[in-house]
């Protein structure tokens, strides 16, 4: 009886909650719309289209603040039907699958076209992979274990099982992910399909080696960027698979989940995935051009612009969050220690990075699909002249909408995360002031990237 | 600084903790971990512990919880009053960017009206 009338009232909130921000965002939304297309018509400027954005994050937080029902928070949160799924033969399908695809994606990256738009190793890998499969990870759920195709092949032969020194934790995977977007950034990786193959060949080299070393379980979880990146991402989707087989949840569910984000190395990665998601939208501004430009007119060489500006903004980000963290501390009064706090709010960063990941991504996977499925059907000799798909205005204001959701979820994971940790409500609610800022600084910053109109990048 | 590192305690609610040396903590007498006040500890044994709880530990818990009702109320009225105040302050910046003297007479009706009401 009480349950539904408090389900009833978080409707009626949710639903205020809703037509508030469309309202909020409705001009805004319209603005971002047209700055890639005519930014010298606009009609809202852009800082206030950004403090819109941050008004929006923050007033999610005043309302997500009076949701002060316990038994609801839970209820929402340990929401889920299981189902059971006989899928564990079906991996060793997938698996030799996927093997064969890479195997496919070097061949047709050395061997094939040169022209990026029909080459399939490069479509395949970008447009296919890295925007629309990362996509179905956060959205749908984690399938890259039951997909890895170097975890398949080193699971078919014998491992060395050396001791992997504890004290790296995930600290190499911290770096193999910024070296990953560091390559990404300053290579044609994605217009040279020569190149392309080169990198996952040495990149497969380098991950069989490791995990037949360390054996796999070590290596995809703490060395190898990418399975790691997928584990994360998947904590943010609704179905996982599991024991009892596959099980469904409120998308964002899993990430209240106490221990998911479990040291210093584990906060550090997360922040790196918001982080490299962020590097990979800025270097595309204009803004950004200008400012490489004039590092390197002042005498910096031009080979240390980016890898010191990508650690430098990893720097930035982490810092902001442990510094979050430690006012969360103040503002809270409690006993946890900063370190304690910084984990347990870790998690709730991901929406955040996959929100942003579809505002960057989703444009570019569906203007790009066509190709892809052409050089699909015939990868040595694809047609001439791929068709691409022209995404309309408002596009752009999809991409705004996406980054709204990603911080609106976070900003509700924190909450809920923040009412499991302390045992006061008023003192949950007063430990996310310091998160909050920074959400809003964070929110004005994605969407000044993805509402920015797009510039080659110097130097690469 | 005492640290006492409660990560390995078997609970599942262990949080790593430090102490200023100078305060008392009420110490959670489940699983160690202590809490800032004896209220809070209250609210913190009904929420992890409460099937190893006596009845009058049931009823302070329950109290402890009702009781946060007033300070909740204050504290909504507040953020509601937040929430209004952000979102005329947007309603005026966006009225006059846009240059719409419509908006911004609305607005300010609006506000009138709702201040009325409170009122
Ligand atoms: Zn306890």
């Amino acid at each position: 009886m009480r349950r539904s009338t408090a389900r009833k009232r978080l409707l009626a909130l949710a639903g205020t909650a809703l037509v508030a921000a469309i309202a909020f965002a409705g001009t805004a939304l319209a603005h971002g719309g047209s700055l890639r297309t005519e930014a010298g018509s606009m009609s809202v400027p852009t800082w206030l289209f950004l403090l819109t954005g941050g008004g929006v994050v923050g007033a999610s937080f005043l309302l997500a603040s009076f949701v002060t029902d316990r038994a609801l928070i839970r209820a929402i949160h340990d929401w889920r039907r299981v189902a059971s799924a006989p899928l564990a033969g079906l991996t060793t399908v997938t698996q030799a699958l996927s093997v064969l695809a890479l195997v496919g994606v070097v061949a047709v990256g050395f061997d094939g076209p040169t022209d990026p738009l029909r080459n399939a190793a490069v479509l395949v890998v970008w447009v296919g992979w890295w925007a629309g499969y990362v996509a179905t990870v956060y959205l749908v759920g984690n399938t890259w274990p039951a997909l890895n195709p170097w975890r398949a092949v080193t699971q078919w032969l014998p491992t060395l099982d050396r001791n992997y020194p504890d004290k790296l934790g995930a600290w190499p995977s911290v770096v193999g992910l910024l070296a990953l977007i560091w390559l990404e950034v300053v290579s044609p990786l994605a217009d040279d399909p020569r190149l392309l193959a080169t990198v996952i060949a040495g990149y497969s080299a380098v991950t069989l080696a490791g995990a037949l070393a360390f054996g796999p379980d070590r290596w995809f979880g703490h060395v190898d960027p990418v399975a790691r990146v997928f584990r994360y991402y998947g904590r943010v989707a609704p179905l996982r698979y599991g024991d009892d087989g596959l099980e469904l949840r409120p998308p964002g569910a899993a990430l209240a989940e106490p221990k998911l984000v479990d040291d210093a190395d584990e906060v550090a990665f997360v922040v790196a995935i918001l982080w490299v998601t962020t590097f990979d939208g800025l270097v595309g501004t204009p803004q950004w051009a200008e400012f490489a430009e004039a590092v390197v007119g002042a005498g910096v060489p031009a080979v240390v612009v980016y890898p010191s500006a990508l650690v430098a903004g990893f720097g930035l980000f982490l810092w902001a969050y442990w510094t979050a963290a430690r006012y969360s501390r103040q503002t809270a009064d409690t006993y946890l220690t900063v370190g304690a706090i910084a984990r347990r709010f870790a998690p709730s960063l991901l929406p955040i990075a996959a929100g942003y990941h579809l505002a960057h991504f989703l444009g570019y996977f569906l203007s790009l699909s066509p190709a892809l499925a052409s050089a699909l059907t015939n990868p040595w000799n694809p047609p001439i002249n791929p068709s691409v798909i022209v995404l309309p205005d408002w596009f752009g204001g999809l991409a705004v909408a996406f980054v709204l959701l990603g911080h609106l979820l976070a900003v509700w994971v924190a909450h809920a995360s923040a009412y499991e940790v302390f045992p006061g409500r008023l003192q949950a609610v007063r430990s996310q002031y310091p998160f909050v800022i920074v959400m809003v600084l964070y929110t004005m910053t994605s969407l000044w990237i993805v509402s920015a109109p797009s510039a080659e990048p110097p130097f690469v | 600084m005492t640290d006492s590192n409660l990560t390995d305690s078997p609970d599942e609610t262990g949080y790593e903790t430090s102490v200023p040396p100078e305060e008392s903590p009420a110490e959670c007498p489940y699983c160690g971990r202590p809490l800032e006040s004896e209220r809070l500890l209250v609210l913190h044994e009904g929420l992890d512990h409460w099937e190893r709880l006596d009845d009058d530990r049931r009823e302070a818990f329950q109290e402890a919880y009702v009781g946060e009702g007033d300070d909740l109320r204050t504290f909504r009225l507040k953020m509601l009053a937040l929430l209004v105040v952000v979102y005329f302050a947007f309603l005026f910046v966006y009225s006059y960017v846009m240059e719409d003297p419509f908006s911004s007479t609305n607005a300010a009706l609006l506000l009138v009206g709702c201040w009325r009401g409170v009122r």
